[in-house]
């Protein structure tokens, strides 16, 4: 009796220093931070020679692709806001990723394409912000649902919406730079 | 999930199996006793069965692993009691009861959650006793909980990277929940008719999808409320009543 008495004692105090190792505090492990994906993408035509092999006969057809494109050192720098926020991608990346303000419908961001060359356009972009839990240990966040998208044409084409759920998921691409080659 | 059903069904079946092997119902003679008290003569035949000499036993007890729970964890308070009773044919069964509440206090979150569970099982031992005062268990079981409870009134608050914060209020909520365990332990009398042993649990939510937003960091006998499953480990204290003889009549 004696021996098993201290065997489960011996148990509950390793079990109980099992459980003091474990941490109090919260532990948020999911983006709380929401950004919009602002993709470069350039419209690229070739020409395509072909050849019928019965006839003999050659044809040439036009070949439009819309291949993401890298940009040098592309900027984004928020417009008309109180606290206006600067974001800076990454060298030679395909896309920048700009916050939403959820206290307004709309945002205006300047974006320069190369740091070392001033042309840029301005894109707007309207959405509406909802509410969003997150969990226990990440609280609460905001979502968008984007309405629409306005753009200069400086250098870009055009702008299109690609997907209009601005959540938690950072791969998505949200809104299209279209670029002539 | 589909293993989880096939082993309850299992234990319920055995359970259904030895109470088929116990409790034959007596034979009555026909023939009805007179007012002038003749004696009446018995068939040798018909010679009513008696059960053999049984030690009934319920077990009471509190999971003391509670207590230690709760001071290295400010934020979840519980306290959880257990009863059992020993069948005939070496099954238990089980019935648990228990309080608690939650608190979240962060920057940019705060409730509380207070609630109470009830659960009901069945526990089936895996070594054979030694002899009729033998109360040693090991053992392995399912059961059912549900837990009813309340979330008070959150309030949020969302910082922005342009300046501010947002700060709002989510109504407070009654829930219930539902939930199935499968579980293991031991119960050793380590004094007369004075029991302790440890019970390990998993459990598994029926009605995951009570909570569309916010769901309470703690419910009491299950535990977070926002996954799906859950494990626990308990150590119960428990004190036995005992009536009955094991030992036949001479």
């Amino acid at each position: 009796m004696p021996n098993r008495l201290k065997y489960l004692a011996g148990l509950l105090l390793i079990i109980s220093g099992l459980a003091a190792c474990e941490p109090e505090a919260p532990e948020c492990y999911e983006p709380d931070h929401i950004t919009t994906n602002l993709n470069f993408i350039k419209k690229q035509v070739d020409t395509v020679h072909l050849v019928d092999s019965t006839t003999g006969m050659s044809r040439d057809s036009l070949v439009i692709t819309f291949p993401d494109t890298l940009m040098k050192s592309p900027r984004a720098f928020s417009l008309n806001s109180t606290n206006n926020v600067s974001i800076i991608a990454q060298p030679n990346s395909g896309s920048v990723a700009v916050l939403m303000n959820p206290d307004s419908n709309a945002i205006a961001y300047r974006v320069q394409y190369d740091s070392t060359v001033f042309d840029a356009d301005t894109i707007t972009i309207y959405y509406k912000p909802s509410l969003h839990f997150i969990s226990n240990a990440c609280g609460y966040t905001y979502y968008y649902h984007i309405d629409s998208v306005n753009g200069t044409r400086n250098v870009l084409d055009s702008v299109f919406i690609l997907n209009d759920a601005v959540t938690n998921e950072a791969s998505t691409r949200h809104i299209g730079l279209y670029f002539f080659q | 999930m589909k293993n989880i059903i096939g082993l309850l069904g299992i234990v319920f079946f055995l359970q259904q199996a030895h109470a088929q092997q116990t409790g034959m119902p007596p034979e009555t003679d026909s023939i009805a006793a007179t007012a002038d008290s003749l004696t009446i003569p018995q068939d040798s035949s018909r010679v009513k069965s008696k059960k053999p000499p049984y030690e009934h036993q319920i077990k009471i007890g509190m999971d003391i692993s509670r207590i230690a729970f709760n001071l290295m964890y400010p934020s979840r308070q519980s306290y959880e009691f257990q009863g059992d009773y020993l069948l005939r044919n070496d099954l238990y069964v089980n019935v648990e009861a228990g309080f608690g509440k939650g608190k979240v206090d962060y920057a940019f979150l705060k409730y509380q959650t207070n609630s109470f569970f009830l659960k009901a099982g069945v526990q089936r031992t895996l070594v054979s006793r030694i002899s009729n005062k033998d109360f040693d268990v090991v053992f392995v079981g399912a059961g059912y909980g549900i837990g009813i409870g309340k979330r008070t009134e959150a309030t949020y608050n969302v910082s922005s990277s342009f300046g501010g914060n947002t700060e709002g209020t989510v109504a407070p909520q009654n829930f219930v929940v539902h939930w199935g365990e499968l579980m293991a332990g031991i119960r050793v009398e380590f004094l007369p008719r004075v029991f302790a042993g440890w019970t390990i649990r998993g459990k598994f939510l029926l009605n995951s999808g009570i909570f569309k937003e916010l769901s309470p960091n703690f419910i009491a006998g299950y535990g977070k409320g926002d996954v799906a499953t859950s494990f626990d480990f308990n150590f119960y204290l428990c004190y036995a009543l005992r009536w009955g003889s094991s030992e036949p009549t001479p």
